[in-house]
């Protein structure tokens, strides 16, 4: 470590007369410490729970680690715990050695004699065997580990010393299905240790307050009264410490030379490679932000071929490749071996001891909250200045740079919203526990609705849970073919099928991904794991590219994929699901502030005081108001036009992706109401188009009201239905609710008949148990999470005070380019019978 | 209801939008792959799937047995989708109420000692049952001098319309010397087939079945 970086914690000052472990411990590293460490110091001393809230390089990790240090330090060496002392829960499993190492330096440093371990998905099972045995004091873990502990037998006893519970980046982790896991395993581990103190560590997000409480949750009600007496202490009521580090980020734009040459659409940026090469070579080390996974892999191949001398100075990184190959790349990335390395949310976290010198970010971010996370990953030391590079892929993409501009100036970060009443995370759960120990109903109960996540579950809602697991769920009470869990003699839920119980533990998780396959060469050696729906795309002799190599497709065995190295220079890129993030809403308004600064002033002509990037992005503004118009905020455009593809009408809210979705369903569920009509639909951020075979009603469409607020709820009910966006959630609930199984590992092809898929259930339950809580889960989901009522209430009243412009413009316009362009959700929606759709099909082709 | 009709091998052959084939000459009904019991089945190995699919299944059969009124019945195989369960004794009851001849060339799931399919009044076929100009068959296969008739595979096909539009419907697949039946049973799923411009295809829907060869009649299939 140079000295440089150690700077990063603290500043150097003159020595004061440490006061604890901690305290003294900086001072022997020429540190000193922050007011904010100092306070989650004190915090910790009196045994309280709490949120810190500080952005990584900053010295969060110490802040409440030495707490930790400090409490365990004052313990009489008679009454101390010598198990498992501490849990932290890190959301990223490479970041699990990283977060160990240091509080393993700082509990040597202060002569506390723990050690400290990882459990992660990365883990040996020789390891996890060890561990069985003795566990460390300290365990550094993810959440999917977390509950695979909870899944085994005697795991109770492992918890009896617990004291401190610690979940880094909980912003990361709150408003997805892993923090519902949390929540969970954190209410059985207060259920088993009542005055456990618990800590959140979050990057900003707009809701800091809700974020404390999702993770504290409630006292859990207790029978002998067996909480302590100090009501401070115990996990109500916690504490939110803020570290009031604001950092300023500077931020620029790689601009295209010629805009109107730019691509109006795509998501790939690779034109502008070429200017990146100067920004790598200038910096000692340089983090190349992508979107996906697939986009990493494209760049970094990209890089090699423009820049041959790259090779050997450059790396990829991402969250399907091995981890050794994972783990490399970041040593290499810390000692300085790298200049740069290619890379998606895999590295957005960081340790406080890895910052680099330059951050790239390649398209739109498509939130404030995670473009300041990846600046911030620069410039760690306390008067460095977070620099990030911003390049957009494609020409639009300039007017949501200058968004971002705004947004970071003042920045009024988002909130992330927690997930509530998850009954598939639940399900899996209480299996989890009943794999373990087994479990008491009456306690559980008590203890699940102490969470944020299920307060609101009703008794019967318990009670159908309860059926779900032991006799499959209310609809299968006359049939005794199922058996999950069993209730004893003693009121203890179970799971007494061996083949059953590790059948679960091999599915615990909520990141639900493409059924995937390990990718090894034939003579050894993995690589990393593709999913399965690209491999059937492939033949045998086909060259992809992974990890950064070409590789020849050879033949798949089981749930592996054999490979031999290639020499082809092309090749095709893998894709994995769960690509692209939705513009936050607030970016979206931001967004639309934008456009308007864009319009060219006819008065002034003065361009001071406009972002670079919407000065740049004028020829293409004007070619809008050529063909069309730039909407005012008092207008909504509805562009209208034919091409091969059939009939458009391209509508612009400028309300971000998810808004688009809903309301894209909205509006052709009601057209479809006026006549038989088929429509495909395609958004972005800016609007959405709707897409015909035959002409779009839209005039009559709003002259009847189209965009009303009145019965929008049965409307938008309706056309959930017709959309299948309900289905579609299904698939993730499925698997994690345990309804389908991936399969054993090299059993792939023979579990196939039992494996079963999730629209069979979605068709089964619909048809023969409508009131399935699982199926009901799926439409809240889609209802809350794509359909937000208040937000469509507030977006249709302000739809109904603008004035609709409706303009044929002949051909695509800029506006519209991106989204016909980038067809990514295939939703439909139709009122044709599908005997005439299947006659048109086929006859239009006799035209054709 | 729409029935399509074809002419294959000299024969007359009728579909019916159940998904199930109807020779008049020989007063035949002919389905394939019910997959009986499979709910059962996932429950036992721990997926808590309801029942409901089966009762569907034979229900569609009783109307489509009323319907053509078939002298026999003849089933091309997985008519139960794995070892016993009690789904069997719903069938068994049903089979019971039949005055029509059953018969079934067994498929690859159809694994059940004979004493069950005794018990039902089944009558086996181990080997693919050639009657007429026809090999009644589970497996797609080719036989000289016989037209063959088979399951098995679950047929389907995408139709691709105006608008990016697109429908996946189980189909009937007619080749030069052998045809491919759809799935009979309820939530079977589909395997995607790419026909060649010489098969004849019809698509079923609850309401019709609809030759739409035409979608496949140039390089196979339009983008």
């Amino acid at each position: 470590m140079t000295a440089d970086r150690k700077k990063s914690v603290g500043s150097r000052a003159p020595a004061i007369k440490p006061s604890n472990g901690a305290e003294a411990w900086f001072a022997s590293q020429g540190w000193k410490s922050l007011p904010f460490q100092r306070e989650v110091w004190k915090h910790l001393a009196q045994g309280k729970s709490g949120l810190l809230n500080a952005p990584t390089g900053t010295g969060k990790t110490y802040a409440v680690w030495g707490g930790v240090v400090n409490r365990a330090l004052k313990e009489k060496k008679a009454t101390r715990g010598t198990g498992l002392r501490a849990i932290w829960i890190t959301p990223l499993r490479a970041l699990a050695n990283e977060i160990a190492d240091s509080a393993q330096r700082m509990c040597s440093g202060t002569g506390l004699p723990w050690t400290v371990g990882t459990r992660t998905g990365d883990t040996s099972t020789k390891e996890r065997a060890a561990q069985k045995m003795k566990l460390p004091q300290l365990l550094v873990t993810t959440p999917e580990s977390l509950h695979v502990l909870l899944a085994q037998k005697n795991s109770s006893a492992l918890f009896k010393d617990l004291d401190w519970f610690i979940a880094d980046e909980w912003h990361e982790l709150l408003g997805s299905k892993r923090g519902v896991q949390v929540e969970l395993a954190l209410s059985r581990l207060k259920g088993l240790r009542p005055s456990l103190s618990i800590w959140g560590i979050s990057a900003t997000i707009g809701n800091l307050e809700e974020a404390k409480d999702v993770l504290l949750g409630q006292a859990i009600p207790s029978e002998e009264g067996a909480s302590s007496g100090d009501p401070s202490q115990g996990s109500v009521n916690g504490v939110l410490v803020r570290a009031a580090l604001r950092k300023k980020i500077e931020m620029h734009t790689i601009i295209p030379d010629h805009v109107e040459k730019y691509p109006w659409a795509g998501h790939l940026g690779l034109k502008l490679a070429k200017q990146l090469l100067p920004i790598i070579a200038a910096s000692t080390s340089t983090l190349v932000f992508t979107n996906t996974r697939s986009q990493a892999e494209t760049w970094y191949h990209h890089l090699l071929e423009i820049e041959p001398d790259l090779a050997g100075t450059i790396a990829l990184h991402h969250g399907s490749l091995d981890r050794k190959l994972r783990e490399w790349v970041e040593h290499a990335l810390d000692e300085g071996r790298l200049k740069a390395v290619v890379c998606t949310s895999s590295l957005d976290l960081g340790v406080d001891f890895r910052p680099v010198a330059t951050v790239v970010q390649v398209g739109g971010p498509k939130g404030v909250a995670r473009f300041i996370q990846r600046a911030g990953r620069s410039g760690h030391q306390p008067d460095a200045v977070p620099l990030i590079w911003f390049l957009p892929t494609h020409a639009l993409e300039l007017v949501e740079a200058a968004a971002l501009r705004a947004a970071i100036a003042d920045p009024n970060v988002e909130p992330r919203q927690p997930m509530i009443r998850c009954f598939d995370v639940l399900a899996q759960y209480l299996v989890t526990l009943a794999v373990g120990d087994g479990f008491l109903p009456k306690q559980i109960l008590e203890e699940v609705r102490s969470t944020f996540c299920f307060q609101s579950m009703s008794d019967d809602e318990w009670a159908w849970m309860m059926t779900f697991i032991t006799t499959g769920g209310k609809s299968l009470l006359a049939y005794d073919e199922f058996r999950k869990c069993i209730i004893g003699e003693d009121g203890i839920v179970r799971v007494e099928d061996r083949r059953m119980a590790l059948r679960h533990r091999m599915s615990i998780g909520t990141i639900v991904s493409g059924a995937s396959l390990s990718v090894k060469y034939m003579s050894g050696g993995f690589i990393g794991t593709i999913e399965e729906s690209f491999l059937n795309q492939l033949r045998r002799g086909d060259v992809f590219w992974f990890a950064g190599r070409p590789l020849e497709f050879l033949q798949v065995k089981g749930l592996t994929a054999y490979v031999a190295r290639s020499k082809a220079t092309k090749g095709r890129i893998p894709s994995w699901q769960g690509a692209r993030m939705p513009l936050s809403s607030q970016m979206a308004s931001i967004l639309r502030n934008q456009f308007a600064h864009a319009l060219p002033d006819p008065e002034s002509r003065s361009k001071a005081g406009i972002a670079p990037e919407l000065v740049a992005v004028r020829p293409l503004i004007e070619r809008q108001l050529r063909d069309s118009i730039v909407p005012a905020d008092d207008e909504l455009l509805i562009e209208r036009f034919k091409s091969r593809a059939g009939h458009h009408v391209v509508i612009y809210p400028f309300e971000g992706r998810v808004v688009h979705e809903a309301l894209a369903a909205l509006l052709a569920f009601r057209m479809s109401l006026l006549r038989p009509i088929t429509f495909t639909m395609a958004m972005n951020d800016l609007g959405f188009e709707l897409l015909s075979d035959q002409p779009i009603p839209i005039e009559e469409a709003l002259d009847n009201d189209l965009f009303s607020d009145a019965h929008l709820l049965d409307d938008l009910q309706r056309s959930l239905n017709a959309t299948e966006m309900a289905k579609r959630r299904f698939r993730d609930i499925a698997k994690i609710a345990g309804l389908v199984f991936e399969g054993f590992p090299g059993r792939h092809m023979k579990e196939r008949h039992v494996r079963g898929n999730s629209s069979l259930f979605f068709e089964v339950f619909s048809e023969h148990e409508p009131d399935h809580l699982l199926l009901r889960q799926a439409y809240d989901e889609a209802f809350n999470l794509q359909l937000d009522l208040p937000r469509l209430h507030a977006v249709l009243q302000r739809i109904a005070n603008q004035r609709i412009i409706v303009k044929d413009p002949g051909r695509f316009t800029p506006f519209a380019f991106p989204i016909v362009v980038d067809r990514l959700s295939g939703m439909n929606l139709t009122s044709e019978q599908v005997e005439d759709r299947i006659r048109k099909m086929t006859e239009n082709l006799e035209k054709a | 209801m729409h029935v399509a009709e074809i002419l294959v091998a000299g024969e007359r052959l009728l579909l019916h939008p159940f998904r199930a084939l109807f020779w008049p000459r020989e007063r035949w009904l002919v389905v394939s792959d019910l997959h009986l019991g499979k709910a059962a089945h996932f429950r036992k190995s721990g997926a808590p799937l309801p029942e409901g699919q089966d009762a569907a299944t034979l229900h569609r059969l009783d109307v489509v047995m009323e319907t053509f009124k078939p002298e026999r019945l003849l089933i091309l195989g997985d008519l139960f989708h794995s070892s016993h369960n009690k789904q069997w004794d719903v069938f068994e009851q049903w089979a019971h109420t039949q005055t029509a001849p059953l018969h079934l060339v067994t498929g690859n799931h159809d694994i059940l000692s004979s004493e069950h399919y005794e018990a039902a009044g089944l009558q086996v076929h181990i080997e693919p049952l050639v009657i007429g100009p026809f090999a009644w068959a589970h497996e797609p296969m080719e036989t000289p001098d016989r037209y063959s008739i088979a399951g098995h595979i679950h047929p389907g096909i995408i139709l691709k319309g105006a608008g990016y539009q697109r429908l996946k419907l189980p189909c009937f697949l007619f080749s030069e010397h052998s045809a491919i039946l759809p799935a009979f049973g309820m939530s079977t799923g589909l395997f995607m087939v790419k026909p060649r411009p010489a098969d004849t295809v019809f698509s079923c829907t609850e309401r019709a079945v609809l030759d739409v060869s035409r979608s496949f009649a140039r390089t196979g299939q339009r983008i």
